[in-house]
C-alpha cells in the first residue's frame, strides 16, 4: 500500500507538471519511497513462499509492476523531462493496483518449479512484459504530444516530453523488453525440456510466441529500417494492449499461467 | 529616512524618454569616474549608476531634505543640458518606493520584455562598478546584496523568464518541443528574409550543428552564408537537402507554394519518418498548409510562432503579477532592514556610555573589592556586566525599531537620554 501511496503521489506531481520546487522533490522522495517499499513487500512474500514473488498470479503482476516502477526510476534519473517518469511511475502504480485486486491464490509446492532453467523463464518472461508495459505509457504520450502539435495546441509547450525523446525512450523500452523475452521463453523452452516435456503448448505459450513475433517486427522495423514516430509508437500501444486483454482472459479461464 | 540620510533612485528608461536621449545620457565605463566624483561631491554620500540600453538610473544616498533634485540637476548639467530640460522624461522614487522601484527593475518587472535576464546581471555590473569606485557604503552595499537575492527569487519562485515572448524564440521551443534539444541538430534556411535570418540565428545561438542556405540566386545564399557562417547550396538541390536535415526555414519571396503536399510525401518517406520541423515565415505561404498532415512533418506558420510569442508573454504577465506582490513585501521589509543599519551608532554610543559607567563604579568600590578573591572579583564583574546588559536590553530594542521605522527624533532623544556620557 506504501507503495501504491507513493506511485500515485510522484504520477500525480509529474503528470499535473506542479511547478514548485519542493513538491516536485516530495514527488522524487515518493517514487524512491515507494519503490522501496514495492521490493521489501516482494521480498516478504518471497521469503513467505521461499521462491520467486511470481508464484500466483497477483505475485507475478506486482513483481512486473515492481520492475516498471524500476523502469520509472530510469527515466527519472536520464531523462531531462519529468513528465516521462510521471507517466512510467503511473503505469507502475496501474500494474500494483491490479496486482492487489487480483484474488489471493493459494501457491503451489515450490518443488514443483524448482528447476534451474525456471528463475531464468520468469525473470526473462516479466522483464520483457515490464519493458513493453513501459513503452506503452511513453508510446501512449507520444500520440498525445504528437496530437497536441499537429492541433496546433500550444498550452503545454516546453512542460511535455519532446517527441524525439519519447521516441527514443520507446525504442529503448521495446528493444529491451524484447532481448529479455526471447532469453525468457529459450529458458522455458529449456525448463519444460527439463521437467520431461510432453504438455504441450498452452494458450498462455502461444500468447507469448505472438507477443514474440510482434515486437520482433517492431524491433525490425525501428532498429534495422529506421521507421519512427507514429507507427513505432503504435506498435507499442496495440502490443502491450493486446497483450493485457489475452493474458487477462487467457488467466480468468484457466486461473494460472500454464493452467 | 535612514540616519539622517535618505535613498532616492532618480532616472529615465524606454518608457519615459527617447533612444536618443538615452544615449546622450549613457554613463559608459570611460565616464563613470567623473560621474561617481562628481556626485559624491556634490549630492551622494553613495551612488550606484545603472546604465543599459533601455535605462539610465542613479541610485543615490543623499543627505535628508535634499530629495532627489540634487541627482536631477547633476544628470542634466554633468550631460550638456539645460536645468529643467529633464523634467518631461525623469522620474524619482524616494525611501521605500526607491527600493522597490530598485527591486523591480532588477527583477526585469520594469524591462521592455518584461522577464527578460540580462537586466540581473547588469545590475550585478553597475553594483561591481560602483565598489570598485568606493562609491558604496554601508546602507548601498546592503540593498544592492539584497536586490540581488529578492531577483533572484523572484527568477526561482515564479516563471517570469519561461516561455517565449519572441518570434525567433518560439520557433526555437517548438523546435525543442520537437526534437528535446537543438544540439547536434543540422538546418536549411531556404530564402533570405529579415524573420528567416531571425528565427536560424535564434537556432544557431541554441546548439543547432550545422546551418545550409538555399535561395533562387546562389550568390545571395553564399554573402548570406558568409555572414552566419553557413553553407550556401544550390537550390535545385533543395528536397535533397530536406530529405536530410531537422529544421526547415522557409522565407522566401515567392507567390506560390514551393513545397506541396506531393513534393514532401516522397521527402519524408525518405526521411523515414524522422521529424522535419518547417518554420514558414512566407506570406503567402510557402508551404502548403496540408503538408502538416503529413506524417513526420510539421509545419508551422507565423501566426503559430506569434500564437506562441502572445501566450509566453501572457504566461509572463500573470507571473509579473505574483512577483509584483512579492517585490512590495521584500522592498518594505528590506527598507526597515536598512534603517535599523541608522540605529547602529545609537546602540553603540549607548553601549559605551553604559560600560564606561559600570567600570567608574567598580573603580570607585576598588577599596572593597581589594579585599576578595580573584574568583569572587570576576563574579562581580560578570555580575555588573549581566546588569547593565539586562538594563538596555529594552532600550537598544526599541532603538533598532525607531531606526527600521526611520524615527530619527526618537533615537536622538534616546541618545540623549543613555549615550549623553560618551558624547561628552
Amino acid at each position: 500500500m506504501a507503495a501504491l501511496v507513493g506511485y500515485i503521489g510522484t504520477a500525480g506531481v509529474r503528470i499535473i507538471g506542479a511547478r514548485s520546487v519542493t513538491l516536485g522533490r516530495l514527488a522524487d522522495v515518493c517514487l524512491w519511497i515507494g519503490l522501496l517499499a514495492h521490493f521489501a513487500g516482494l521480498g516478504h512474500i518471497a521469503m513467505e513462499a521461499r521462491a520467486l514473488p511470481v508464484h500466483t498470479t497477483a505475485a507475478s503482476v506486482a513483481f512486473v509492476g515492481s520492475v516498471v516502477g524500476l523502469g520509472a526510476g530510469v527515466t527519472r534519473l536520464a531523462a531531462r523531462n519529468t513528465v516521462l517518469s510521471g507517466v512510467v511511475v503511473a503505469m507502475a502504480a496501474v500494474t500494483l493496483g491490479v496486482s492487489m485486486l487480483l484474488p489471493q491464490q493459494t501457491p503451489p509446492e515450490p518443488t514443483a518449479l524448482a528447476t534451474f532453467w525456471l528463475p531464468f523463464h520468469v525473470l526473462g518472461i516479466f522483464f520483457g512484459m515490464a519493458s513493453f508495459a513501459c513503452a506503452f505509457a511513453v508510446s501512449g504520450t507520444f500520440l498525445v504530444v504528437r496530437k497536441r502539435l499537429k492541433a496546433k495546441d500550444f498550452a503545454a509547450l516546453g512542460r511535455l516530453p519532446s517527441l524525439d525523446g519519447l521516441d527514443k525512450w520507446n525504442t529503448r523500452f521495446v528493444v529491451i523488453g524484447f532481448l529479455t523475452l526471447t532469453i525468457g521463453i529459450a529458458t522455458g523452452g529449456a525448463w519444460a525440456a527439463a521437467r520431461g516435456g510432453g504438455s504441450g503448448l498452452g494458450p498462455t505459450v502461444w500468447i507469448t510466441l505472438v507477443l514474440w513475433g510482434w515486437y520482433a517486427i517492431a524491433v525490425l522495423v525501428r532498429v534495422v529500417g529506421q521507421w519512427r514516430g507514429r507507427m513505432a509508437a503504435l506498435f507499442s500501444v496495440v502490443g502491450f494492449s493486446g497483450l493485457v486483454v489475452s493474458l487477462s482472459l487467457v488467466l480468468l479461464l484457466l486461473q494460472g499461467w500454464h493452467g | 529616512m535612514v540616519g539622517g540620510l535618505e535613498l532616492v533612485s532618480v532616472g529615465l528608461n524606454h518608457r519615459t524618454a527617447p533612444v536618443g536621449l538615452r544615449e546622450r545620457l549613457a554613463y559608459g565605463p570611460d565616464r563613470l569616474s567623473d560621474a561617481f566624483g562628481e556626485l559624491g561631491r556634490t549630492v551622494s554620500r553613495e551612488t550606484v549608476i545603472l546604465s543599459t540600453c533601455n535605462r539610465v538610473e542613479v541610485y543615490a544616498v543623499v543627505p535628508e531634505g535634499l530629495g532627489a533634485d540634487g541627482v536631477s540637476r547633476f544628470l542634466a548639467l554633468n550631460n550638456g543640458l539645460r536645468l529643467g530640460s529633464l523634467d518631461r522624461h525623469i522620474y524619482a522614487h524616494q525611501g521605500a518606493d526607491a527600493v522597490g522601484h530598485l527591486f523591480r527593475v532588477a527583477s526585469s518587472l520594469d524591462s521592455q520584455v518584461v522577464g527578460e535576464p540580462q537586466i540581473l546581471g547588469q545590475v550585478k555590473q553597475a553594483f561591481a562598478l560602483a565598489r570598485e569606485h568606493r562609491a558604496v557604503g554601508r546602507l548601498m552595499q546592503p540593498l544592492m546584496r539584497r536586490t540581488l537575492s529578492v531577483a533572484k527569487r523572484v527568477r526561482t519562485e515564479t516563471r517570469i523568464g519561461s516561455g517565449s515572448v519572441s518570434v525567433g524564440s518560439a520557433g526555437v521551443d517548438l523546435a525543442t518541443q520537437l526534437f528535446g534539444s537543438l544540439k547536434g541538430r543540422r538546418c536549411l534556411m531556404i530564402g533570405a528574409g529579415e524573420m528567416g535570418r531571425l528565427v536560424c540565428r535564434s537556432m544557431l545561438t541554441h546548439g543547432v550543428a550545422e546551418l545550409l542556405i538555399t535561395n533562387r540566386t546562389y550568390d545571395r545564399a553564399s554573402d548570406l552564408a558568409a555572414e552566419f557562417g553557413a553553407t550556401a547550396v544550390h537550390w535545385d538541390q533543395l528536397e535533397r537537402y530536406l530529405a536530410d536535415v531537422d529544421i526547415g526555414v522557409v522565407c522566401t519571396s515567392a507567390p506560390h507554394h514551393l513545397l506541396t503536399r506531393s513534393s514532401m510525401r516522397s521527402i519524408v518517406r525518405a526521411r523515414r519518418y524522422r521529424p522535419l520541423f518547417l518554420v514558414d515565415l512566407s506570406v503567402p505561404r510557402n508551404v502548403a498548409p496540408d503538408v502538416h498532415e503529413l506524417e513526420g512533418a510539421y509545419v508551422f506558420n507565423v501566426d503559430d510562432l506569434s500564437d506562441v510569442a502572445r501566450q509566453g508573454m501572457e504566461a509572463r504577465m500573470v507571473e509579473a503579477h505574483r512577483a509584483e506582490a512579492m517585490v512590495r513585501d521584500e522592498a518594505l521589509r528590506c527598507y526597515q532592514a536598512l534603517g535599523a543599519i541608522s540605529a547602529a551608532p545609537v546602540i553603540a554610543s549607548i553601549t559605551r556610555s553604559a560600560e564606561s559607567a559600570r567600570k567608574a563604579e567598580l573603580e570607585r568600590s576598588q577599596a572593597v573589592l581589594e579585599e576578595l578573591t580573584d574568583e569572587q572579583r570576576a563574579v562581580v564583574d560578570a555580575m555588573t556586566r549581566s546588569m547593565f546588559k539586562r538594563f538596555l536590553h529594552n532600550g537598544l530594542g526599541r532603538a533598532r525599531e525607531l531606526g527600521g521605522q526611520g524615527d530619527e527624533q526618537a533615537l536622538r532623544l534616546l541618545q540623549e537620554a543613555f549615550g549623553k556620557e560618551e558624547d561628552e
